[in-house]
């Protein structure tokens, strides 16, 4: 009995023992968790306000910019105000130990660390980018009575260079944050801000050199000619419309003034051609762009019109100009909505909601060909003093050109290759490029009837990305349809023209489809039936051509199979000739296929 | 960001003092003036010659049409290849999946496809020709008739052979970025603290009201 109790008290006391052991065990454990909880936790809370803080700044941001373009600076500074408050305790929040302990533990940490460098990043444009931006008064920099102040251009011009230098900086910084391991939220985030900063930078390094390089465009650095040309989308070219009227323009010291005005016409036609063209273009065009005026700007591509259209003024009138500007009277009326209507001596009021009814259907079908010119020559004389009147709010000059160029109904071409390669990425520049990242399609519209009927036509393109394809490579299925709005009898014998289609009333469109760089025009169908296509290729572009005529009040539906280039990713774009009637248009995109 | 924009728009700025001559946008068409010359009319041609389709494989054809030359003449068709620049994969030698080289070059076309070829044209001067491809690359067809002189091309582009038809077409699963690695250390921590709290609990209780011990 005595050795049973012996050893029940002895395991009694080893049990008890091992409990004690457990219990410490445990103890110790749950301290630890505990802190590991409340750690995390406490990051957590910290990391929940960063990101109500960062999104408070992202809206804030947006709103900004929309202010300053609204010229409405008194906002702009207290939402500039709120908006570093906002980055500044996204910064604040992502910067105490706790945050930084975080970012050096396992799983977690390289998350930490990029939401931190995303604060930094925001509160570092907050703090030095915006202010400057806002500094700098734009409207100093609308012209007062013909004349543009050069040398507050040039201050401006310094403060854009710190800008893009910040901007830069950032973006280096966070380029060289690793996204491998990121969690999806957080990658996406500094994904999303990259883009956004690219954008920025690329933005604010174009606006660098184009402050830097515009005193000497504006003839601070000796005068400059250059050549104003309209473009007539009542009959259409690739670019817009037919190259009509012209005025060469000098500028001098900030100082700029129309020296005289012509029309294509007065250019005549050119035999020989003024060029020879590339066996590539002649294909496609055959020398019309070298022979007439009306069509240098067959191809989509303009710095070969502007040099073509260069040469044929200088013959004819022995100036030599140092670049080409081309508007549409859609511009035209966008200016007009900034000015308020204008009137015209002899003929009627140009406003905005009407000036493009007025130039392109109403004067060819009131006035005779005299007529038409002198009213031409006052109408723009007349917006011409209106624009430069004290009155007219600068801002609202400035969106109706940022809206014109995002529309390319504003091109420049500069016949100085240093001063063309800064407007080389730009939209103003209308370079349909050779290489591209994201593939672009391009649906370019030549009126070939010899009418002034492209008032009536109203385009719409969706584009679908299709399969995947070999060589990486990607189908695109292009869907255009135009339709014609115009009347079956009544219209004026200056409206139709040559009535190249047989019916005078029947619009004919060569519609040009554009591959993307690299890619391939696959095949075309017209309203459903197979359909043979003229063309060649152009800047590393296959271009199919297509004949499309369009009788009143029908429409006509051209569908085309792409194909991308090697190797292109990216939702694809529609590259098109601007009209009068604005294009409807949608791009249908489909997952990537490296996924 | 966009004001960055509106600043670029100042690069145009020189519009602001002359775009009003826009108004002059719409003009009189160039008149057909009276000179001796026959000059072709301004406005442009619907194509001569056309490709259809556009693009073929290796070995598929290609109808060509033409128009607008005399009637039943003789037309003389050339072609000129541009071969793809260098990073064809399929101009590098074929190879197997264990990486052997395999030679494929004349087996498949022992007859290549001719550089120049004609048509003959019917009483309204037109022709239909069809041709096959057989190397890859972009082919301009050119197309000029012996007696009335009318050109005009077209061209095509020729891809190489599928080398697989099965995988074509085929999208791989989409997948995406989950939430995975936050959740399993939130969820991890949290269920080490619920462990940790249900056993000393369970301990507390134990020894409380003396279960599981002999006392």
């Amino acid at each position: 009995m005595t050795e049973s109790g012996v050893s029940r008290r002895g395991r009694r006391r080893l049990r008890r023992r091992t409990r004690v052991r457990i219990r410490r065990a445990l103890l110790a454990a749950l301290v630890v968790g505990s802190l590991l909880l409340a750690g995390a936790g406490w990051v957590g809370f910290r990391g929940w306000q960063a990101r109500s803080h960062l999104l408070n700044a992202a809206g804030l941001a947006r709103e900004l910019s929309a202010q300053i373009v609204g010229g409405d600076t008194a906002r702009a500074q207290r939402t500039l105000a709120a908006l570093q408050e906002q980055a500044g305790a996204a910064r604040d929040a992502t910067g105490d130990p706790a945050w930084w302990l975080g970012q050096h533990s396992p799983y977690a940490g390289d998350d930490l660390a990029a939401v931190r460098q995303i604060a930094v990043a925001v509160d570092d444009l907050a703090r030095r980018a915006f202010p400057t931006l806002l500094r700098a008064d734009l409207a100093t920099l609308v012209p007062r009575e013909g004349r543009l102040d050069v040398a507050r251009l040039r201050a401006v011009s310094t403060e854009l260079a710190d800008v893009n230098g910040t901007v830069r900086q950032t973006r280096d910084r966070l380029a060289a944050v690793r996204t491998e391991d990121l969690v999806g939220q957080v990658g996406k985030a500094l994904a999303d801000l990259r883009v956004e900063i690219d954008r920025l930078a690329g933005l604010t390094g174009a606006a660098d050199q184009g402050a830097k390089v515009l005193p000497s465009l504006l003839g601070a650095d000796g005068r400059r000619t250059y050549l104003l040309v309209s473009q007539n989308p009542a009959e259409l070219r690739a670019t817009g419309g037919m190259l009509g009227a012209y005025a060469v323009i000098r500028a001098d010291g900030g100082r700029v003034e129309i020296v005289t005005q012509g029309t294509a016409v007065d250019l005549k036609r050119f035999i020989p051609p003024v060029a020879t063209l590339p066996a590539e273009m002649r294909q496609i065009y055959t020398d019309l762009p070298a022979i007439y005026p009306a069509d240098v700007n067959l191809t989509p591509h303009f710095p070969t019109a502007a040099k073509l259209y260069r040469e044929m003024v200088r013959r004819r009138t022995g100036t030599t100009v140092d670049g080409v500007l081309a508007v549409d009277p859609v511009a035209l009326s966008y200016l007009l909505a900034a000015t308020g209507p204008v009137s015209v001596p002899g003929g009627p009021k140009l406003a905005a909601a009407t000036v493009v009814r007025t130039l392109l259907s109403d004067a060819y079908q009131t006035m005779g060909l005299k007529e038409q010119d002198a009213y031409y020559a006052a109408a723009a004389a007349a917006v011409f003093d209106a624009v430069l009147a004290a009155k007219v709010n600068p801002k609202a000059v400035l969106s109706a050109f940022d809206r014109s160029m995002a529309e390319r109904r504003i091109l420049f071409w500069s016949a100085r290759p240093e001063e063309q390669r800064i407007f080389a990425n730009s939209r103003v520049s209308g370079i349909l490029p050779e290489h591209e990242t994201v593939p672009s399609v391009g649906v370019f519209l030549n009126d070939g009837s010899g009418a002034k009927l492209g008032y009536y036509l109203k385009p719409t393109a969706q584009l679908t990305v299709g399969e995947c394809q070999e060589e990486g490579r990607r189908q695109l299925r292009l869907r255009f349809t135009l339709h014609s709005s115009a009347p079956t009898s009544g219209l004026t014998s200056s409206v139709l023209g040559m009535g190249k289609a047989g019916d005078p009333y029947t619009i004919r469109t060569l519609v040009y489809v554009f591959s993307p760089a690299g890619g391939a025009v696959m095949g075309a169908r017209l309203d459903g039936a197979d359909v043979g296509l003229g063309g060649g290729t152009e800047r590393r572009r296959q271009v199919g051509v297509a004949n499309v005529e369009v009788p009143p009040g029908g429409t006509r539906t051209l569908d085309v199979d792409l194909l991308t280039g090697r190797n292109t990713a990216g939702t694809p774009e529609l590259w098109l000739t601007p009209t009068a009637t604005p294009w409807t248009t949608q791009v249908v995109p489909a997952p990537s296929c490296n996924q | 960001m966009r004001l960055s924009r509106i600043i670029m728009a100042l690069t145009a700025g020189l519009a602001v003092v002359l775009a009003p001559t826009a108004a002059g946008a719409a003009l009189p068409q160039p008149a057909p003036d009276s000179k001796t010359q026959p000059p072709p009319d301004y406005p442009p041609k619907q194509p001569t010659l056309t490709a259809k389709p556009s693009t073929v494989r290796v070995g598929q054809t290609v109808v060509l049409k033409g128009t607008g030359c005399g009637r039943n003449e003789i037309v003389d068709i050339d072609v000129a290849v541009t071969p793809f620049a260098a990073s064809v994969p399929n101009q590098a030698p074929a190879r197997r999946s264990d990486g052997s080289t395999v030679a494929m070059a004349a087996v498949a076309y022992p007859q290549p496809a001719p550089r120049h070829f004609t048509a003959k044209t019917d009483a309204a001067g037109r022709f239909t020709v069809t041709y096959r491809p057989t190397e890859p690359g972009r082919y301009t067809f050119t197309a000029t008739g012996r007696q009335s002189g009318c050109t005009a091309s077209a061209t095509v582009t020729v891809l190489p052979k599928k080398r697989d038809g099965k995988q074509d077409g085929k999208h791989l699963p989409v997948t995406g970025d989950s939430m995975g690695t936050p959740l399993k250390v939130g969820g991890g921590l949290v269920g080490a603290g619920a462990v940790l709290m249900l056993g000393s609990l369970v301990w507390r209780r134990r020894n409380r009201f003396g279960m599981g011990s002999t006392r």
